[in-house]
This record gives C-alpha cells, structure tokens and sequence, in this order.
C-alpha cells in the first residue's frame, strides 16, 4: 500500500485527484495540505511515501516545499503535479529533489504508473515533460552554462582600444558611439572579465590577444 | 728612389739635407744617432755632435718609447702613421709632425731609420682654434662627411644627370639613401643642447631627420647645391629636436676649405630663430591689438577749446557727427537738436575748477534721422591760475537702455498691475542677460535680480542654458515656448514652463520679455500619475492571470478529472460511442486549458513571479531564439537572489519591449542581451545589428517613451546609442536602493 498526500491549493484538485485514486487497491491518500508549508509541516505526524505536489501556491511554492521536505525526509518521494510545463519549472524541482514531474492534464492511468514508479525509487515523466527535456539536449548548451564571459563585438572593440590606450573620447569618436556607453562598457567589462581596474582589462586583452603587446 | 748621381753629386745632397728647414736625422738599427741636420740640432736645442752616437731614451727625448717603437715597426717593413708630439722650443710650447723610412744598404739588409720632422705647430693652432670655436660658438654645429654621397653624386653624374634637383623630387627613394650616407662626425655643446641630449654620441652617425614636414626640400636643395660644386647653401625651415620640440631654424652648410673635392668636412650649422620669431610674433600682434583698440573705440571723444569749437574728435565722434559738422567749425553744443542746445550750454557753463566734471543722458538724431541716447560726460581742464584751457567729452550709446526704461514707464501703469500681481515670474531681460526689471514674485523674493545679470543671480549650468533659449529669440525674433530645467543651488531640480517673447522697438528687439511658472508639481504628479496607470495596468493583468489561472485553468482540470473518474466508473459500459464521446471531450477541454494557460502566461509569465528575472529572461530569449533567423544571446553576471516584484516586472517588460523593437524595427539578426548588477545600479543593455534609426527623430515613437517612462518609475535613465544604419545600443541603468533588494 502506498500512503500519499495530495497538495494543492485548489480543493477541486485535490477532490479530483482523491477521486481518480480512489478505487486504486494499491494506492491510499492519507492527507492533503492547501500549500508547501502546511505539508511540510504534515509530513511531521503523517507517514506518507508519495507526495502530489502543485506547483504554484500562495505561502510556500512548490518548489521550496520540495526542497525542506527531502531536506527533512529524504524517505519521501515528492511527484510534481502541475499544470506548468515550462522546463525552467521542471528543472527547478529536479534540483528541489522531485522524483517526477507530472501535468495536471495526464490520464488517470499515467498518474497512477507515475505514482507507482516514484514509490518504488524510479522516477516518472509526463511524455510531454519527456520532449521538452530532449528538445533542450537537442539545443545544445544551456544557456546557464557558460563558463567563459561572453563579450560583444562593442564591447571587443572597447577592451582592444582600451589596451591601446585611447581614452573614452577617443573610443567614442573611433565607434562612432557616445562617450557615455563607452563609460558603460568599460565598467561592464570590469565586472565581467573579474577585473578590479584598467590594468586588469589590458591585460586580459593581451592574453586574449586583441592586441599586439 | 731612383736618383741619378750624375744630376745631383752626393756633396750637394748633404748640402740640401744640412740646410732643410725639416730637421732629418738617420738612427742605426739600435735607435743611436748616426748623423743629424742644422735644423734637428736647433729645434732639439743640442749640439749634433752630443746627439751622434746616443738614442732618444739617452737623450731624454719626449715620447722616446713611441718614437722607437716606431722606429722598430718602419725597420720591420710596417708602414707607419705620422707621428705628433709637441715641445717646447726657446721657451714656447712647438708642434711637431715626424714621418719615417726605413734605410737598407744595397743587399737590402736593413741599416736604420730616417726621420724627417717639421714644425707644424701654425697648421696646428689654427686646427685648436677652429676646433675651440667649433665647440664653443653658441651655435649649433654638426660636422658632417658627405664623401660617400659625393660618390653617388659623382656616378650620377656621369650617367647624365645634370639636374640634380629635378633628380631627387622625382626619385624620393634616391634622395632617402643619400640622406643615409651622410654621416655625422662630430657635433658641438650648442647643437647638443638645442637636440635636448647629454650624450653627443647619440648624434653621430646617421643623421636624424629632424626637420619638420617638408623636410625633403631642404636635402634636395642642400644635395643639389652640393651637386652643383656650391660649397655653401642656407635655408630657414623648422626642426624637431629630440624633445620632439619644434624650432624654427636656419640652416647653414659650408664645405670645410681643402675637402671640396671628397666632401669629406661639412660643417652644418643650425641657429635656432624661434626665440626671435616669438619675439615678433608678439611684437606684432601687440602692435595690432594697440591699433583695433584705437580704431574699434566705442566711445566719441573730443576736446574742445574754450571757444566751445572741437579741436580734436576720435573716429567714433567722426563717424556720428561728420555729416552735420564735416570740417569741425561748429561749436559742440551746436551738434545737439535745438532742445538740447540750452541746457547743455548751461551745464557746460556752470563747470568750475571745484566742480569741473558733469554727466548727462542728450537726445540726439543720427544719420538716418532715428533717435538715439547719448550718455555725455565733459571735463573742464584749468590752468593754475584757474583760467579755462579745454573741455573733454565723451559719449556713449545708451539708447537700448534709455528705450526700454522709456518703453517701461510709457506703460507703466498699465504694467505694474498685472506684473506685481501675476503668479508667474515675468521679468524683462536685455542682450546681455542684464534682468532689467522683474516682478516681486515669491520664489525671486529677497533675491534682488533687478539690475544684476543672470549669470550673477543663477549657477552657471542654468545662466548658459537661459542665455542660449534667449539669443535665440534675440535672433530670430520669434517667441519661443520650452520648458526649462532649473538646478537650485542646493542641487533641487525645478521645472519652469517659460514663454519667451521679444519686445520690440522700431523693428529691433530691444529686450525679452520672460513668462516663468514653476510646474515641478505638475511634473511630479505627472510622474505619479503615469506610474499609477503603469502599476494599475500590471496588477491588472496580474489579477486576471491569476484569475485565469486559478479559475478557469483549475476548473478546466478538475472538470478533465472529473470526467475521467466518470469513464472509469462507466467502466466500458456505454459501448463504442460513449467511450469515443469521453476522448473527445477530454481532448476538448485539454485545448481549453492549454489556451487559458497560454493566455495567462503571456499577462503574467509564471516564471517571473515564481523564480525571478534571470530565470525569466533565460525563458524569454529562448522564445526569441525559437524564431528563423534570429539570434539572441543573454549574458546575466551577477544576478543572486530577488529584486522587488514591480521592478522584476518592469525589467522584463522593457526587455520584451526592446527586442520586439530591434527585431521589428531594426530587423536585427543578431541581439546580445545583457544584464548586471553593479552593486549600485541594475544594468540591462541591448545590442543589436539591425538597421539603426536616428535617437532624435525615433523618440517621439511610443514605444520608446514608454520604455523610458518605465524605467523613470524607478528613477532609471535610459541611454540610446544608434544612428541610421549603425548598430543600436539601448542601455538601461535603474539605480538600487535597498528597497528594491527583496
């Protein structure tokens, strides 16, 4: 038997839900919560061994609630059920700890399988979470990634005549912009490459070899 | 040698040797004296007879170690240099030069030395001499050998190059590799000092081309000249020392006498004129400044004589009254219309050695017959015994002044009503910026700006800004309408809306008339009222995206919920049809709830109020990303927790709004998009590739107003950096209070 609670700040969620569970002989919801802090706080006199978790909910998100739940009860396997299939939010509760991330529009037999398989240590996706987690690989790089800063090609220009010694009007002059956005790049720069000053800048620019030292 | 006895007997020969004026002696192989001359016992000073027989070391001749270890080298078959040394002769210091030969009997075995020494101490002083005032003159000289561009010269000559100048304009390439040959091989303290060196090494060898542009006319004239066999040749031109400070100098260049055939010695002389070019330039320009003082005078001055008649009368005088009094016959009060003419007199009467001074405002009419104020002031001067010597005047044109009090005080009564009592500052103000009169308006109060200057009474920043809007009507005579940014001196900023209107006299505009009303209120409740509307506008659509969301979308699930928990219960009973019946209603409502879901996210995106800008701009560029042809990087550097919803919101809004710009408008294809917190400030900043527009003209267009009016909500500043065709900059800096700091 599987103990599950079902938290949602909707009611008729969560009378859904407890109905298309209802006549399962292997599943028993045992507690529903209206927000990730009311189930967090649950979970401390409540045996459960699934928990059905809405994302977006007033007091205590999803998300967060996820994370103090398998900080405190690591046992516990949370499964995102959420209307949400936008793959910032599916990262965002993997990260949390989720053991599934489920949409609110699947059938009852895949909410069933999903439940099942978290129970038993597996995880689940929705098929459409499962395409939109392949089309990012199939992108590539995720954005978050990046490890070197990019530059623009402004920005470029700016670092070269900036180790050649040209002066913030002369660089305006020489891009045809205005001395203000050079100012903005140059501090710009100096945030980005790590660097505390003017010095550090050329040098990274030598490095970098935008300029013949 | 081949000498014959037969013309020469070996007694003559002696004869010639004993009386040369060279001293001559012969020295054996071991350096001893075998015979000497008149001339060597002289300038030795020592009998020949006590010389014979002793060498130079037993002699205790100067440098005897040199004079036989060269002795030695001719004896071994060397061919040895002259030898110098000097000494002093019957009590004065001599120079002399010793060359040598070997002597070898007839079976070539070698048999001693012969030594021929002459007094060249002339030839030397005149070498010291040339060399003391070589090195002292205060002018700079370069010694120069020429000998290996002669050669080219030579050569050139010979393939037929007669026009050396015509040569070396045409052959630049030619004219740069004789300028290499010359070498330099000595300079002097003064050209050391005018190239700004301590180390005159530094200056031989090549020559350095140190005269400014042009430079090359110099050299092709200079190696014409020398081409030409002249042996001098001068020019003026400007040189760059090695300070890289420009002179202007003359260039002097003179082959040294006995090297006009090799070219080997040419003395270069530079004397450095710009002191003296300085000297009159100023000299000039002084003497032209004195003189379009003398003839710019504003000022009429005349003297008059006790007779009342003007004995002298400057240009500003002639100018004026020429045309009534061409040959100065008239009496001064005379030049005055007749209403003037009395009282003037009287004045001029009554002045006294005690009160010998008077000033007063005369009517007068000039050339054209208009109207103008002359502001008179004449002196009387006394002898001792106070007898009247002479009158001096002097006049100006005061009638701008005189017009506008004149204007003032004709509508006097009509004014002053309306302009003590008005709520807006009115004031009057001349070309000057002179505040000629002003109402007593609250702000201005205790401030006394009648009289004073706007550049007085205002910071610099607000006197320049004022000064420019009021030229303008000036100028153009036209009224102008702006509003105007007054920074008070405590640093508050005001908002003036201002008319600015020309009042005329006779077709000239004599003064402005200024209309100010302090509208900062209305700005500030403008301000409001805009971020009102904007804040309205986003809980509006945050309200029905929630609305939306947590309404129709929950309901929509539910009911999907529902339906399924229907079907299961039916458990197939309804046959084919029901079950069909029940898909398609589930597909329904599916496509009901992905609208309502879209139509949310597209008020509100979830991930903006769930998690924050970087994630929600990571979310938007991808959707940008996602369309063919268009590229957008994001670059987010130091963003860590949340900053205040509104202004999440705001950020993310401009953002939409400027790629939508640059995509739509700009047909950028390529949008870097970056956003960093610089700890004090929050930087978003746009670049794009797309077609660029022109700052000016595109800011009327909402879109971008709307932008700034955002960003002003939290005091942010927006910079647009584009042009038609350039690539766009848009940066937006929202300053970060501690507020906006979740």
């Amino acid at each position: 038997m599987i103990r599950v609670m079902i938290v949602d700040d909707h009611e008729m969620i969560r009378n859904g839900i407890g109905s298309l569970l209802r006549g399962e002989p292997n599943i028993n919801v045992v507690e529903t919560a209206s927000n990730g802090k009311q189930a967090f706080e649950k979970c401390a006199f409540r045996e459960v061994d699934v928990i059905l978790m809405d994302m977006m909910m007033p007091e205590m998100n999803g998300v967060s609630a996820t994370k103090a739940i398998k900080g405190e009860y690591p046992q516990i396997k949370v499964l995102v059920v959420t209307i949400n299939d936008e793959t910032r939010f599916i990262k965002e509760a993997l990260l949390a700890g989720a053991s599934g991330y489920l949409l609110k529009d699947s059938t009852r037999n895949e909410i069933i399988e999903a439940i099942e398989k978290v129970a038993e240590n597996k995880q689940y996706f929705s098929p459409e979470i499962v395409d939109r987690i392949s089309e990012r690989f199939k992108e590539g790089k995720m954005l978050e990634e990046q490890s070197e800063p990019l530059l623009t090609r402004k920005e470029t220009d700016v670092l070269r005549l900036i180790a050649m010694e040209f002066t913030n009007q002369e660089i305006a002059e020489d891009l045809n912009c205005a001395v203000r956005t050079v100012d903005t790049h140059r501090r710009n720069l100096i945030k980005k490459l790590k660097v505390r000053n003017v010095a550090g800048l050329v040098r990274y620019a030598i490095q970098a070899g935008l300029v013949n030292d | 040698m081949n000498t014959h006895p037969t013309d020469l007997s070996e007694q003559s020969l002696a004869r010639i040797l004993h009386h040369a004026p060279d001293a001559i002696c012969a020295k054996d192989v071991h350096g001893r004296y075998m015979s000497v001359n008149k001339a060597a016992s002289e300038i030795l000073g020592i009998p020949s007879d006590k010389m014979i027989g002793r060498t130079d070391g037993e002699l205790d001749f100067p440098d005897a170690e040199t004079v036989s270890e060269l002795d030695r080298r001719v004896m071994s078959g060397e061919t040895v240099e002259p030898h110098y040394f000097s000494f002093v002769v019957k009590g004065r210091l001599k120079y002399f030069q010793t060359d040598r030969a070997c002597m070898d009997d007839d079976n070539g075995a070698v048999t001693g030395v012969v030594t021929v020494t002459r007094d060249v101490t002339q030839d030397h002083l005149e070498t010291e001499k040339y060399r003391y005032i070589f090195e002292n003159a205060p002018i700079g000289f370069w010694e120069e050998d020429f000998s290996e561009v002669k050669k080219s010269l030579d050569a050139w000559r010979e393939k037929g190059v007669t026009d050396f100048h015509g040569f070396f304009m045409e052959r630049p390439e030619e004219l740069d590799r004789c300028i290499d040959l010359i070498r330099v091989i000595n300079v002097n303290r003064a050209c050391a000092e005018m190239n700004g060196v301590s180390d005159r090494e530094l200056l031989l060898g090549t020559l350095e081309r140190n005269f400014d542009k042009g430079y090359e006319r110099v050299y092709v004239e200079e190696l014409a000249a020398l081409a030409d066999g002249e042996t001098s040749y001068e020019a003026e031109c400007d040189f760059i020392n090695d300070q890289r400070k420009k002179l202007h100098v003359l260039l002097k260049l003179n082959v040294l006498p006995g090297h006009e055939n090799d070219l080997s010695h040419v003395l270069v002389s530079v004397i450095d004129l710009t002191e003296m070019k300085r000297l009159s330039t100023e000299l000039s320009a002084a003497q032209m400044r004195y003189q379009s003082i003398v003839e710019e005078q504003r000022e009429m001055i005349a003297r008059i004589g006790p007779n009342g008649r003007t004995s002298f009368r400057n240009k500003a005088f002639e100018r004026f009254f020429n045309h009534r009094d061409p040959y100065g016959e008239l009496r001064f009060v005379a030049l005055f219309p007749p209403s003037e003419v009395q009282r003037l007199e009287k004045m001029m009467t009554g002045l006294k050695p005690t009160a010998f001074t008077f000033t007063t405002v005369a009517r007068n009419y000039d050339t054209n017959g208009q109207l103008v104020w002359q502001d008179w002031t004449v002196t009387a001067f006394y002898d001792r015994s106070g007898r009247l010597l002479s009158y001096q005047a002097v006049g100006a044109d005061v009638t701008d002044k005189t017009m506008t009090q004149e204007a003032l005080a004709a509508s006097e009564a009509r004014w002053r009503t309306i302009f003590d009592h008005a709520a807006d500052l009115i004031a009057t103000v001349n070309v000057e910026g002179r505040v000629l009169s002003v109402n007593d308006h609250e702000e201005l109060r205790g401030l006394r700006w009648a009289g004073k200057r706007l550049e007085d009474v205002m910071v610099p920043e607000n006197a320049a800004n004022a000064m420019m809007h009021i030229h303008e009507v000036f100028t153009t005579g036209r009224p102008k309408k702006l509003e105007f940014r007054y920074v008070s001196s405590g640093g508050e900023v005001r908002f003036y809306g201002c008319n600015i209107s020309p009042i005329y006299h006779h077709e000239r505009v004599l003064t402005v008339l200024i209309i100010a009303r302090n509208i900062s209120e209305a700005k500030v409740y403008e301000k409001q009222t805009r971020a009102a509307l904007m804040e309205g506008e986003e809980q509006e659509r945050k309200r029905i995206a929630q609305e939306l969301h947590d309404g129709l979308g929950q309901l929509f699930t539910a009911m999907k919920m529902n339906l399924q928990d229907l079907e299961q219960h039916m458990d197939g009973k309804g046959g084919q049809q029901v079950s069909e019946q029940f898909k398609y209603l589930e597909q329904q409502i599916g496509t009901a709830m992905n609208e309502v879901r879209n139509i949310s996210r597209n008020l509100m995106p979830d991930v903006l109020w769930q998690f924050g800008l970087a994630p929600a701009l990571e979310d938007l560029i991808r959707k940008w990303n996602a369309l063919e042809g268009l590229k957008v990087q994001l670059q987010i550097v130091d963003i860590q927790g949340r900053f205040a919803p509104e202004m999440e919101n705001t950020v993310y809004r401009i953002l939409q709004e400027l790629i939508t710009n640059s995509v739509r408008h700009g047909k950028a294809t390529d949008i870097f998009v970056q956003l960093i917190d610089h700890g004090d400030e929050l930087l978003l900043m746009v670049e794009d590739n797309g077609n660029g527009f022109d700052p000016g003209t595109a800011f009327s267009g909402s879109g971008l107003r709307n932008i700034r009016s955002r960003a002003e909500r939290f005091d942010g500043t927006m910079t647009i950096d584009s042009a038609v065709g350039a690539d766009t900059v848009m940066t937006i800096a929202i300053p970060l209070t501690p507020e906006l700091r979740a």
